[in-house]
């Protein structure tokens, strides 16, 4: 099975198995695109992802390199985020800022179990909490003025009893 | 309200950089515009916290406002979308009352267009005050956040303080009325028609008591049936409970549902002034419609979408205000035989009958024949509205 290079954006060069590496459909892209994919030296420079993100999506995409390939047409299917595999329950326990970057470098390369998963870990952090208590997660501002705070409570009242 | 002059200027300080760097390299680098999403002061935050997670308290103060940096809020538009369509509504609602960022993405219309769309089919009742679509024909200005928190049964305010709800000690004093209530439909047709015979025979359900038939209404034994009383959580209500078969047992078992309006002994036909056939309650029908005071039409809704929509003609023509006045209240009983049989859901069944035509009261209401799941709430309501205690 031939290899590719991936260089982080701190300069550490991965070694990766073109399969695994193909379930990110912008690497996917740029090897098919840029016809990379024949015993080439140069490695593939992905300045967002640092290595210690890049090691662990490659740890993911190293495990799930057999999965069949996602379904296309999702949107009027019923959303469930109690589904995800045990691999992904453990693999996204990591701290806040881990488990965001490991977002943003799903996102941009286009790898979408990881975006998924990592989605509905987010999610299931949201579920069943207050206001106050998804702003102390996330450590998110209130920047409402008095007045758009009422407003919005206002708004909002028909969801305050259970 | 919501934009952010100094993130918009940082983005498109990136999107010039972006387009610098794409000129002077290669083409394909073109896809890796997404990183124009990370902003520097996210990538400050998270590289100050994986290095010294225990020095951050000390640095906070030199480095401008870090602690106020949320990593979530700082996701792109579109992840953050996705994370959202993930949630059920109250804690979309949750999360739209945390900043002024989630209040905008959470109150999004296509997000609450496509909640509304998928939730309205596992609510267990919709009635004429919360039917979606009622809102969206008549009020072009209501938002589908606005519909959905008015439509759903699972967002309703904590139900206000009123008399059918003081201690039963004081109300066994109080005169209890006892509304007429026809109850008809092709439900009583079917699987589902043991509904009677499991209200009228008490003794095998604790809610609903027989206190003993009262007399016909009108000639030829119309209008005759069981005063039914019913306990139902404390609250103790009474109705004259008329069923209206449209047949005897056999001829109903005999019978195909199809047509059901032709064979119907409630119906009978009259040529219009415009020489068209209609149908129309028989005379005594009609005398009931107009002197009862609430409607129950039992469907069940373990059949085929179009057998429940094979009464609508037989639903409209009782319910026609000619003889049945605005005011009676219609239950529709979305009834299956058992717990274990698939149903339609309420929504449907109040499309497939055409329920916002109605000018009176109505719901759609789930019930369970063979333990009256859910039969006696929904009573209540109607004799509740019936009597105007709502």
């Amino acid at each position: 099975m031939p290899n590719i290079k991936l260089q982080s954006s701190d300069g550490e060069v991965f070694d990766v198995d073109v399969d695994v590496a193909k379930q990110s459909i912008t690497i996917k892209t740029m090897l098919e695109d840029l016809g990379m994919d024949e015993d080439d030296d140069e490695a593939i420079p992905l300045p967002n992802v640092n290595s210690a993100i890049l090691g662990k999506v490659l740890e993911w995409c190293q495990f799930h390199k057999d999965d069949p390939p996602p379904p296309e047409d999702e949107e009027n299917r019923e959303k469930r985020t109690d589904d995800l595999c045990g691999f992904d329950i453990d693999f996204l326990k990591v701290d806040q800022g881990t488990l965001f970057e490991l977002i943003l470098a799903a996102n941009y390369l286009d790898i979408k179990g990881l975006l998924d998963a990592s989605c509905k870990t987010v999610a299931n952090m949201i579920k069943g909490k207050t206001p106050e208590e998804i702003r102390k997660t996330f450590n998110i501002k209130n920047d409402f003025t008095p007045a758009e705070e009422e407003q919005v409570r206002k708004e909002n009242s028909w969801c305050e009893e259970k | 309200m919501f934009g952010d002059e100094k993130t918009i200027s940082e983005v498109n300080a990136l999107i010039q950089k972006q387009r610098h760097v794409s000129n002077l390299q290669e083409v394909g680098y073109g896809i890796f515009d997404w990183s124009l999403f990370k902003t520097p002061s996210m990538q400050q935050h998270i590289d100050e916290r994986e290095l010294s997670p225990d020095s951050v308290d000390e640095d906070v103060e030199s480095v401008v406002d870090t602690s106020d940096i949320s990593p979530l809020a700082c996701m792109p538009v579109p992840v953050l979308m996705k994370v959202i369509a993930l949630l059920d509504a109250k804690d979309v609602c949750s999360l739209g009352q945390t900043s002024l960022l989630f209040h905008s993405l959470c109150g999004d219309h296509l997000l609450w267009k496509q909640l509304l769309n998928n939730d309205k089919m596992k609510w267990n009742e919709v009635g004429h005050a919360s039917n979606p679509s009622t809102y969206m024909d008549l009020h072009a200005d209501m938002s589908f956040k606005d519909i959905y928190l008015r439509c759903s049964p699972d967002m309703k305010k904590k139900e206000k303080f009123h008399l059918m709800k003081i201690p039963r000690l004081i109300k066994s004093y109080l005169p209890l009325k006892a509304p007429h209530v026809v109850m008809f439909g092709p439900g009583l047709d079917s699987d589902t028609s043991r509904i009677v015979r499991k209200i009228i025979n008490s003794e095998d359900n604790d809610i609903f008591k027989n206190r003993g038939p009262f007399p016909a209404m009108f000639p030829g034994s119309v209008g005759t049936g069981f005063t039914i009383s019913m306990n139902d959580e404390g609250s103790l209500h009474q109705m004259r409970l008329i069923t209206m078969y449209s047949g005897t047992k056999k001829s109903r078992e005999i019978s195909p549902l199809e047509r059901r309006s032709e064979r119907s002994r409630l119906l009978r036909k009259v040529e219009t002034e415009s020489y068209e056939m209609k149908y129309e309650p028989t005379d005594s029908i009609k005398q009931l419609c107009h002197s009862v005071s609430a409607f129950i039409c039992v469907v069940e809704s373990s059949q085929e979408v179009e057998t429940v929509s094979g009464c609508m003609e037989e639903l409209h023509t009782l319910m026609d205000l000619r003889w049945t006045p605005h005011t009676s209240p219609l239950l529709i009983l979305s009834c299956t035989p058992d717990h274990d049989t698939p149903r339609l859901p309420c929504m449907t069944i109040a499309e497939q009958l055409q329920l916002h035509k109605l000018v009176r009261p109505w719901k759609v209401m789930n019930g369970v024949v063979s333990d009256l799941h859910g039969i006696s709430v929904a009573i209540r309501w109607l004799i509740e509205t019936a009597l105007g205690t709502v």
